[in-house]
């Protein structure tokens, strides 16, 4: 019961939850900002809609694979079965390129990702529910290339950010309700090594309500994995 | 990702656990810093050499480039050996190397080189007796206990000591001409001091010695960057001018911790002297391990060149403090493993105290090996701090008793 009601005094306020989740101390996670921007990939477009800051709800299971795979430096003779985001069981061994999100112009395969499922994400989610693959075709969006934001810290927090945009050209508004983070590692194959992707990180915008990105604008995704002491 | 870390005592008998002392001691968490993110963002963005992060690195703090180590040779570079991130470093006094390599057009693994290594007391697992708040930018323990058996030094000791009956030569420094001697530490200890082997010619005026972080890449060694970890001067115009030289001894304002595995550089200057005022080091012939090896070079500049004929080694003396060791033993990883909407792994370590004293753990950490690029040029590997934590209430080892360690990192959706 909130001080007004204790009062008496009668006032039919809505309570205002902030909408920015910070990190506990101790935390590992990332948090989430969403914007919606006039045009196609202007970086000056009109802000149209922004889901500030929060936090992010899940890292999935082969984050801590991949992490495994690196911290222990495991080998192509003993390697690490991870399931991939086509739902195949993959021998991952430690790699130049483990966690690799660097996503081109145009690759859906590899960076942050977006797509139209609203199911509340599981632990073991290898992929998006229904992932919004790269076009101007109907239901489709242009995916621009994934940049980074090198870590800086404050006194109690680091953190660095990974970003992408998605325009959408596709003739009608497209609304964008689950963003995921796929990154690449490394299995020998018969000849040489073969790449594959891996989610790690799996949200729902606004608890799946998702964000409405109007024909002719561009969708912003931040994602900022942080650590908070 | 909440992270738990739990620390047992445990009773042994002939070197054997039998027994846990007491009940566990768990505490969250509250130590990843901005070193991990840094790791995190070098493999996601794929970071080459030209583009690469600084990131602060165990020995001294100092600047590194860290990046995605790219061969420039073969034709699959994903199949390497990729330091980045790795933690599970063996026990003992034993150490990891780096084998830097790529699947050549045969579909050959190929190794390029062995590198650098590290002491696995660096890698994984590390504990301390400070309990110095953490900040997102701790880069090092503030006191990190070292692998061995050694009690703690009360006072400032003799550390190392390079000296001998040989008949000795001797190298000179003035005006811009310095002499770099390099050590490379034989245990964790803190540095109070240095002591030099030299004597006068003329009136060489004020020396100062520095004491610099090398990079050590390939074949060639090179100051990490311009800024030296410690320095001092000395008069030298009362130095002895018999050239069986004086212990002159340089006792420096701060100390830093020196660690296993890394290299420095002790610098010699006369800035003020000239070829007829000089400061004469006292060195014997050697064609021991090039890491002792004296080198000459120009103040100011990034490295250093051999003195021709041969190699020599000046005589000097390291002063500091053990805080005293335990026995690490290898770093392991369980899991992951999933249950509900929960998933975790460990990475543990266990401890044993043989030192014949008490050991009181304050501070745990964990580090990671990165691949990183000289300032200058060539490739090696450092350590990277990922995470520390205070505890809440310190641990006490009794001598003989094993302390494990251990950090479950979880994921909850």
């Amino acid at each position: 019961m909130n001080i007004i009601s204790r009062l008496g005094l009668g006032l039919n306020k809505k309570v205002v939850v902030p909408d920015r989740s910070i990190l506990l101390p101790g935390e590992f996670n990332a948090t989430v900002e969403v914007l919606v921007r006039e045009g196609i990939f202007d970086p000056n477009g009109k802000v149209l809609k922004h889901i500030p800051e929060k936090r992010a709800e899940s890292f999935v299971v082969q984050f801590l694979e991949l992490l495994t795979v690196q911290f222990g430096g495991i080998g192509e003779v003993y390697p690490l079965p991870i399931t991939d985001i086509e739902n195949n069981t993959r021998y991952i061994q430690n790699s130049y390129y483990t966690l690799n999100c660097k996503g081109d112009i145009g690759d859906d395969s590899k960076g942050i990702v977006v797509g139209t499922g609203a199911t509340s994400p599981t632990i073991s989610d290898y992929k998006l529910q229904t992932q919004i693959v790269h076009g101007s075709g109907s239901g489709e969006m242009l995916y621009g290339g994934v940049t980074f934001g090198a870590p800086t810290s404050d006194s109690t927090t680091s953190h660095f950010t990974i970003t992408r945009d998605f325009a959408n050209s596709s003739g009608a508004a497209i609304v964008v309700k689950e963003i995921g983070l796929y990154n690449n590692a490394f299995t020998l194959g018969v000849s040489r090594t073969l790449g594959f992707w891996f989610m790690t990180l799996h949200d729902l915008i606004d608890s799946g309500s998702g964000i409405s990105v109007a024909n002719g604008n561009t969708l912003t995704i931040n994602y900022r994995p942080s650590a908070t002491i | 990702m909440k992270t738990l870390l739990t620390l047992a005592k445990y009773k042994t008998e002939n070197g054997v656990p039998v027994r846990m002392i007491g009940k566990p001691y768990v505490q969250e968490s509250r130590s990843w810093v901005k070193g991990f993110l840094q790791g995190l963002y070098i493999n996601h963005a794929e970071l080459e050499t030209a583009q690469s992060e600084l990131v602060n690195d165990l020995a001294g703090g100092n600047l590194f480039k860290a990046d995605c180590d790219e061969p420039s040779y073969g034709t699959d570079k994903s199949r390497g050996t990729n330091p980045n991130l790795f933690i599970a470093a063996g026990g003992g006094h034993g150490s990891i190397f780096r084998v830097p390599g790529a699947q050549n057009s045969s579909g050959e693994f190929h190794a390029y080189n062995i590198e650098q290594t590290r002491p696995f007391s660096t890698v994984g697992i590390i504990v301390g007796g400070d309990n110095t708040a953490v900040t997102p930018t701790d880069w090092k323990l503030h006191q990190q206990f070292g692998n061995g058996r050694e009690q703690a030094d009360a006072s400032t000791v003799s550390i190392q000591k390079l000296d001998s009956a040989t008949t000795p030569s001797q190298y000179e420094a003035y005006g811009t001409t310095e002499m770099v001697m390099f050590i490379s530490p034989e245990k964790h200890f803190r540095l109070y001091s240095v002591k030099l082997k030299i004597y006068r010619e003329g009136s060489p005026g004020t020396l100062t010695v520095k004491i610099f972080p090398i990079f050590w890449g390939y074949y060639n060694m090179y100051k990490l960057n311009m800024t030296e970890l410690l320095s001092q001067t000395t008069d030298g115009d009362t130095l002895t001018t018999d050239t069986a030289g004086e212990w002159r001894e340089l006792v420096f304002a701060s100390q830093i911790d020196l660690v296993p595995g890394y290299v420095y550089g002790i610098t010699l200057q006369a800035p003020s002297g000239n070829s007829s005022n000089s400061v004469h080091w006292v060195s014997r012939p050697s064609n021991e391990y090039w890491k002792s090896t004296e080198l000459r070079g120009t103040s100011g500049t990034t490295g250093w060149a051999s003195i021709s004929p041969g190699s020599y080694q000046f005589y000097h003396e390291l002063m500091g403090r053990n805080p005293g060791e335990l026995e690490y033993g290898g770093v392991e990883i369980s899991g992951p493993s999933t249950s509900g909407s929960t998933a975790e792994f460990n990475i543990r370590r266990y401890f044993t105290n043989l030192s014949g004293e008490s050991r009181t753990v304050r501070e745990v950490g964990l580090t990671g090996v990165q691949s990183s690029v000289g300032m200058t040029s060539g490739r090696s590997i450092i350590n990277i701090l990922y995470a520390r934590d205070v505890l809440g209430t310190a641990i006490t080892l009794a001598n003989t008793e094993i302390l494990l360690a251990q950090y479950t990192p979880k994921i909850t959706v």
